[in-house]
């Protein structure tokens, strides 16, 4: 069983300086340089200001059970320009083994340069892609744009919502994005439009360099609806190691928000070294009656993942929902989990984590189920699943259920198992390999999650599922 | 087809098997009987490929190479196919999807080309209406929440669907009721042919009515301590193994 | 360190100096180490994790205070009432004080039973050894101020191979004379090897007004395949406070069996801390709580499985009426070592009252990878069909309320071996939801 290939993602990407970038370090003239190149107006600059005030008071949370070294927050710049230059002349410069991962994934060429910061030839045009799918989305009255460009051409929208939902004072990294966030998207849906298509093939290949700062805010408006998908299940590169991203989405009156994440950031190489941080807030307010808010993460980069996308339900018979699978293997560490805080009558929401630790891998399932007082007949189903492959990982499961209303069903309910020897000789005696047969089993455990996820990205989760945990099963 | 010779085996320290010596050649349908632990399952699954036993002495030969070299799927893919007794659950699994990749992996490694949708679906509609298996169970996870006959069907159910030229049948029989035995026991004699084996592995003669051996060995502590030919079992079953085992003692 | 805190640490340092030295140098330095403990950790807060849904302030505000009491009275006639099956032996001790004449027979071959304060008046080194191996001097500061200034409990030691049939039976019975008094007792409970008992622990008070604080430790050591049925039933006064830490050691191959029942106090907190040391050892813990109109019940469990191939398993029940307020905060916590453990927790709530309140915590640490854990948690109302159909049959809604409720708890209730405590617990039950209104 050792001997299966270890799928070690691909380090050492060589770093070219930019000149339009800023030197390290953080104060005041640093958050003023950033909107001004941004060509912010004055009222963005005020709030990056007060967030920055209020986030020198805070302290950085530690109640998490992840161990990492402590980020000098001086020691990162914070504004290069979004628009860098590809680094790499061709494919033959790029790590073969990240080339190797990107076949397994079954990735165009294309977008395989793409991904891996190459200069892309006139086959592929992103801009023209774009245009395109901009046209059809124009039509439908949806906005869809670079969060630099929402403060600009819809400073009113972004007024009235940005930090509504996570607020600068939530948590020091929600405040640290909202000082210095670096770009992201703006999603507006308007009135009883059904976005006409995912927001998600676009965004795959022209989300490279958002940055580590990234904003997201998706608005969507009565009646409305929009399934959004970001990142990609291919490895990105990436030079910076911490991320803290802010994302808030809004959903009015019977309108409906699906959020999907496919995370497959640099984890750090075999000593631990070099992994991104992903400290990211993430929450969905269902502030309109019979609003639905949908999660789906499926989480298999970073050193450290530290994320709790969350739904505060406060519209009557609003849902919310979370369906998460998270692996860590090597020495991955993942403490990740939701909020559900019920406040309106008849509020549903769903929880079901499936967490995967392999190698020295340590998973923790945290999560919040709130019922107020008001939230009359709320309910709340919890299914949290952890799968232990190897005798070094880390499983955790700390949900907090707080009920403050008689007439609210919560239920929860956790399990550990391992990928039994039983198992794995049945399947080898009906002839599939010990890989295959690990694949199918993990599949199977993690098909709740995978079946929320758009039909084509499900496929691809399914085999990056099985890529990441080459080489994990001994 | 199979050559068992002198195979000593332990898990954990302890001995199991203690120099088992059979011949099997191709058409022939062997019963293996014998009291609890006297070493049958073992035997199975030594054969199949199952890790936690240590062959201490012996040799075991399928079609000229030596079995116990093989990893379990080089077993599976040269044909050997075991039916257990006790089916493991694979939850979210689709049975299909289970049935599907197996039979390709097999064919692939025969070098055949992979079965394509539609003759898999209506090879597996046919297999499940001789077995009797409920359609809708295929659609389900492997095995799970599946009762003991429906968890033997699908076992047999792969079987003919991965047509193997070794079959060895676990106790098969045992938790089955009379009609759920003769369906079972239907679809194995389907598969009899002249260039398919199979081991039966039974507690209970009444298996053997239905599926009706060329050869009866008795396994006593790790031995074959008797041989013969279906009569054998009969006798068994109005004696019990106590009068073999006297027997062997003295 | 605040002005509260203050007063108890000069409360223990006078306690502890008025003491007079035959206890033994060892017992007075863990009191002196403890009160500088207590001095470092001050009272619990919200701050910290194992306290974040138990407020102590409503505690801190009543200003018990320490006393140095030896003689409390009562009448053999009052404790008659509390008895009920026959025990093996039986120690009385009122307003925290043993009465060695109002309690049981305690000869018996194999059993050796006596109070807290003649061993350490005695200064008998063995029996006082024991004293904090399990809990420490405490790991917050109830259970250090309980180490700097205990005063009283039981010490109770069953020789190897020994089988005690019938209950060992602890009786605390509070008088009004407690009022505005902290009594802080220790147990300590030792099953040597192969030994068996079945120890009772019931916490009275003849007046439902009276307000004083019970602080509790009670470190049990179970021998290599020691067996223990331990059955705790709280009915302290609903003005009340109780505070019990229990530590259990359970060796190799031994059994432990508990049962908690929690239906009294204005305030409770119970914390099971169960730690395998050898491997084959089980333990199983039922648990019920109760909490109406003014009470806050918390029940904390931690179960920590060190080595290999030992089970665990607890079933915890809540009822809450009222205004009543529980907290449930179970780990389960699976070293790297302990390969096959098998542990489950489970822990259902049942909301009665639009004022009632439940946050409820279940937690898993796994780091070894061949185990089967689980646990689930619920919170509920009663089934409407149930309901309905009581009514139907001419019970009137807050009848049927607590049938249900009943039937609810039976499952925890069932579990207490003492026939006279089922019965005992039942009627307790209904009466105590019965003064509710319900809302």
């Amino acid at each position: 069983m050792e001997t299966l290939i270890r799928s070690d993602y691909a380090e050492g990407f060589v770093t070219q300086i930019e000149s339009d970038t800023l030197p390290p370090g953080l104060d005041e003239s640093v958050i003023r340089t950033i909107s001004s190149r941004k060509q912010e107006p004055e009222w963005m600059l005020e709030k990056r200001l007060a967030a920055y005030q209020y986030w020198l008071k805070m302290q950085e949370p530690n109640w998490a059970t992840i161990r990492h070294t402590p980020i000098d927050f001086n020691g990162i710049s914070y504004y290069s320009s979004p628009k860098k230059k590809p680094q790499l002349d061709s494919l033959d410069e790029v790590d073969p083994e990240l080339l190797a991962t990107y076949e397994k994934l079954g990735i165009p060429l294309d977008e395989q340069k793409a991904l891996a910061g190459v200069a892309v030839d006139a086959v592929f045009d992103s801009v023209s892609v774009a245009t395109t799918f901009r046209e059809s989305l124009a039509e439908a009255g949806v906005i869809f744009c670079s969060m630099s460009e929402a403060v600009r051409e819809y400073p009113a929208l972004v007024q009235q919502y940005m930090g509504t939902v996570v607020p600068h004072k939530d948590n020091f990294f929600a405040a640290l994005n909202s000082a210095v966030f670096s770009d992201g998207t703006f999603v507006y849906i308007p009135r009883g439009v059904k976005c006409p298509m995912e927001l998600s093939t676009y965004f795959r290949i022209n989300e490279v360099n958002t940055g580590q700062f990234e904003r997201t805010l998706i608005i969507a408006e009565e009646g409305s609806q929009v399934s959004y998908l970001e990142g990609c299940t291919a490895p990105m590169r990436d030079e910076n190691q911490l991320h803290a991203a802010v994302v808030e989405l809004v959903a009015l009156e019977d309108a409906k928000i699906k959020y999907s994440t496919v995370q497959n950031w640099y984890p750090g190489d075999n000593q631990g070294r070099g992994g991104i941080y992903n400290f990211v807030t993430k929450r969905g307010d269902c502030r309109g009656d019979r609003s639905h808010i949908s999660w789906t993460q499926v989480e298999t980069g970073s050193a450290v993942t530290w994320k709790y996308p969350s739904c505060i339900l406060r519209g009557k018979n609003s849902v919310g929902e979370f369906y998460s699978v998270a692996v860590t293997k090597g020495l991955q560490q993942a403490d990740t989990g939701t909020k559900m805080i019920h406040i309106g009558e008849n509020s549903r929401s769903t929880i079901v984590s499936k967490g995967i630790s392999a190698m020295q891998g340590s998973n923790a399932y945290r999560g919040l189920v709130r019922v107020a007082a008001k939230a009359e007949n709320a309910r709340n189903h919890t299914q949290c699943d952890s799968l232990l492959i190897g005798d070094q990982c880390a499983a955790h499961t700390f949900p907090y259920i707080e009920v403050k209303n008689p007439t609210a069903r919560v239920e929860h309910e956790a399990t550990t198992s391992k990928v039994s020897e039983d198992q794995l000789f049945y399947c080898r005696q009906r002839g599939l390999t010990e890989e295959n047969a690990v694949s199918m089993i993990i599949n199977g455990f993690c098909k709740e999650v995978f079946k929320e996820l758009p039909m084509e990205f499900a496929v691809e989760a399914q085999k990056l599922l099985a890529v990441s945990l080459e080489g994990a099963v001994g | 087809m199979l050559s068992i010779k002198n195979l000593c085996a332990s898990v954990d320290g302890k001995a199991i098997l203690n120099g088992i010596n059979l011949e099997v050649y191709a058409g022939e349908v062997h019963a293996i009987m014998g009291p609890n632990g006297s070493g049958k399952s073992t035997l199975a699954h030594i054969l199949s490929g199952r890790d936690g036993y240590t062959v201490s002495d012996g040799e075991v030969h399928y079609f000229g190479q030596n079995l116990l070299d093989l990893e379990t799927e080089e077993r599976a893919h040269s044909g050997v196919f075991l039916a257990m007794q006790y089916p493991v659950e694979l939850p979210g699994v689709n049975n299909m999807t289970f049935l599907r990749e197996s039979m390709n992996a097999i064919r692939k490694a025969r070098g055949e080309a992979e079965i394509d949708a539609v003759s898999f679906m209506k090879q597996v509609r046919h297999r499940a209406k001789q077995v009797k298996l409920d359609e809708k169970l295929l659609k389900r996870s492997v095995n799970a929440g599946f009762s003991g006959g429906e968890k033997k069907r699908n076992e047999i159910l792969q079987m003919m669907m991965l047509e193997p030229q070794l079959a060895i049948l676990d106790e098969t029989d045992s938790g089955l009721d009379i009609d759920a035995l003769r369906t079972v026991a239907d679809g194995v004699n389907l598969l009899r042919s002249p260039d398919r084996a199979l081991i039966v592995v039974t507690h209970y003669q009444r298996l053997l009515d239905y599926i009706e051996p060329d050869f009866v060995h008795v396994l006593a502590s790790g031995r074959i301590i008797r041989s013969g030919g279906k009569e054998l079992a009969l006798e068994l079953e109005e004696k019990g193994y106590e009068w073999l085992q006297e027997g062997a003692a003295a | 360190m605040n002005a509260c805190a203050s007063v108890f640490q000069q409360a223990a340092t006078e306690y502890i100096d008025s003491l007079s030295n035959c206890e033994g140098e060892w017992l007075t330095e863990q009191r002196q180490a403890a009160t500088q403990r207590f001095t470092e950790l001050g009272f619990p807060h919200a701050g910290l994790e194992t306290w974040r849904y138990t407020s102590v302030e409503g505690l801190l505000q009543q200003d018990f205070k320490i006393t140095h009491r030896t003689q409390a009275f009562l009448q053999h006639e009052v404790i008659q009432q509390f008895l009920g099956e026959p025990v093996a032996a039986r120690l009385v001790f009122v307003d925290g004080i043993y009465q060695p004449n109002l309690s049981g027979d305690t000869g018996q071959a194999g059993l050796s039973i006596g109070s807290l304060r003649a061993a350490m008046a005695a200064g008998e080194r063995s029996a006082l050894r024991g004293v904090g191996s399990l809990s420490g001097i405490g790991d917050h500061g109830f259970a250090a101020l309980n180490m700097a200034t205990l005063q009283d409990g039981a010490v109770i030691q069953v020789s190897t191979g020994v089988a005690i049939q019938q209950p060992i039976e602890l009786l605390y019975v509070a008088t009004k004379g407690l009022s505005g008094q902290v009594q802080h007792t220790r147990h300590r409970v030792v099953l040597e090897a192969g030994a068996s008992a079945n120890l009772v622990e019931r916490y009275l008070s003849l007046d439902s007004e009276s307000n004083y604080f019970n602080n509790l430790v009670c470190e049990i050591s179970l021998g290599e395949g020691a067996s223990l049925v331990h059955q705790r039933a709280q009915e302290e006064s609903l003005k009340a406070y109780h505070l019990c830490d229990v530590h259990l050691d359970i060796q190799g191959d031994a059994h432990y069996q508990g049962v908690n029942a929690a239906l009294g106090g204005a305030w409770s907190r119970t914390t099971f801390h169960a730690r395998f040391g050898g491997e084959d050892a089980n333990c199983e813990l039922d648990g019920l709580y109760l909490a109406g109109e003014g009470q806050l019940t918390d029940f904390h469990l931690n179960v920590d499985h060190s080595v290999a191939h030992c089970e665990s398993r607890e079933n915890v029940k809540g009822i809450l009426y009222g205004a009543g307020k529980a907290v449930f905060d179970g780990l389960i916590h699976v070293r790297e070592q302990a390969q096959k453990s098998q542990a489950h927790l489970y822990n259902a709530n049942l909301m009665l009252s639009r004022r009632a309140e439940v946050d409820t915590k279940p937690q898993l640490v796994i780091l070894a990878d061949d185990v089967k854990c689980s646990h689930g948690t619920t919170v509920g109302q009663l089934d409407d069909q149930a309901l309905f159909y009581l009514r139907s049959r001419g019970l009137d809604k807050d009848q049927a309320k607590r049938l249900l409720s009943l039937g609810f708890a039976s499952e925890i209730v069932d579990s207490f071996q003492s026939e006279y405590l089922r019965d005992h617990l039942r009627e307790e039950i209904v009466k105590r939801m019965s003064y509710e209104r319900q809302v």
